[in-house]
């Protein structure tokens, strides 16, 4: 069974309020009320101007202690990335991070088609290599983290704000820590914001964003053998409060069991937010040996998943 | 609360008039403002706040849904509703 044998997170310690970022995102006084009132967001965690992506990478993948050593085991390095784009042509920091932590045996390679949901597709991905490998012990890493760098990410924002941030775990085929019950992803092509003519995109995605997370999240929970109730905790995404806390009322799931710590005073870090707040979850001692948790993405495009774990 | 709500309704017109340039006063309570006004959310939600400052209310939007932004009649309903102070 599929299982994170140890996961790290990285925060840059610089914190911007998002009413500094008013003018870089074309935000007037108004909206940016309106993010703080009832999006619930604050501020938002971003690297220094001078750190890269792959600085951020390697800061998580040198905080996972028990990658060290066992490099060899390594067959495999996932990049789960949000944006197609996250540097100029040449630079490729996932290469780069192989060469650094002595990985350039692994097969190495980026997932990026279901956006900010690509970080359980690499975990459920990963786990299906190494089981059709059939080779003991062998581990993949997967990596996430990259900086708001597209003028894409940097349009006007309805909902969310990007933050920086950066995750690493590692997987493996038959590990026992947290061991992954079920996955379920759903696509919505007709919600792709790059749709020619998908005018109204964005209302169109707010009008069905609740409904389609919740039932992604049931789905996952009735295919672990579970009910929404079994789960001590969820792991959200960290686009905004407000919504949050409507799903939480539309599952009828207790929303102080929805670990909504890292939405206000990091941002939305992409694909990393699963790792992040796992990490806090565990520093925070949310997570019992036995406990059922839920993991929660959305991407653009649109993609929502769900993974149903066992601590 | 129904005094209430008729200064909602009016500031409402008022407001979206501020917003839209247009004559909005007169406009009919089942004014849908997305589907007719082609407001987005967050323009309802601008909406929401200028409502409590022009009434000198707070309002509670813990329990705010997108059916409660979907027209005129239904943001004064929930204004009225969750308004604090303003009496």
């Amino acid at each position: 069974m599929t299982a994170l044998d140890a996961v790290a997170a990285f925060l840059p310690d610089r914190r911007v309020p998002i009413g500094d970022l008013a003018t870089q995102l074309g935000l007037t006084p108004g909206q940016v009320r309106v993010l703080h009132r009832f999006h619930g967001l604050s501020e938002v965690c971003r690297a220094r101007p001078e750190e890269t992506p792959l600085d951020l990478l390697t800061a998580a993948t040198g905080a996972l202690d028990e990658l060290r050593g066992q490099e060899h085991r390594v067959r495999y390095v996932l990049y789960a990335r949000g944006v197609p784009v996250t540097t100029p042509f040449p630079v490729n920091p996932l290469h780069e991070l192989c060469d650094r932590l002595g990985l350039g045996h692994a097969l190495a390679f980026t997932v990026t088609h279901q956006a900010c949901a690509s970080n359980l597709l690499a975990i459920d991905l990963a786990g299906r290599l190494l089981r059709t490998d059939g080779v003991p012990d062998a581990l993949a890493l997967i990596v996430a983290g990259e900086t708001v760098f597209t003028q894409d990410v940097r349009l006007p924002p309805e909902a969310r704000v990007f933050g920086e941030g950066s995750g690493a775990c590692l997987v493996s085929a038959d590990g026992r820590r947290d061991r992954v019950l079920s996955y379920v992803s759903r696509q919505r092509g007709d919600l792709d914001q790059w749709l020619p003519g998908n005018a109204g995109f964005a209302e169109r995605f707010a009008a069905e964003y609740r409904g389609l997370l919740a039932g992604v999240i049931l789905a996952a929970v009735e295919r672990a053998g579970l009910r929404v109730d079994d789960l001590a905790l969820i792991l959200p995404h960290n686009v905004n409060m407000g919504s949050w806390q409507r799903v939480s009322r539309l599952l009828r799931f207790p929303s102080d069991r929805v670990m909504l710590h890292n939405v206000p005073r990091v941002g939305h870090t992409f694909a990393a937010d699963a790792f992040i707040n796992y990490r806090t979850a565990l520093d925070k001692g949310l997570l019992e040996p036995g406990d059922f948790y839920l993991v929660a993405a959305a991407g653009y495009g649109a993609t929502f998943s769900a993974m149903v774990f066992e601590h | 609360m129904e005094e209430l709500r008729q200064r909602v309704v009016h500031s409402i017109g008022t407001a979206l008039h501020r917003t839209l340039g247009r004559e909005t006063t007169t406009l009919p309570e089942h004014t849908r403002l997305f589907d007719e006004l082609g407001m987005t959310s967050s323009a309802t939600l601008e909406l929401l706040l200028a409502l409590e400052e022009d009434l000198d209310i707070h309002v509670d939007v813990e329990d705010i849904e997108r059916r409660d932004l979907e027209s005129i009649g239904s943001l004064a309903d929930f204004v009225a509703k969750h308004a604090i102070g303003g009496e």
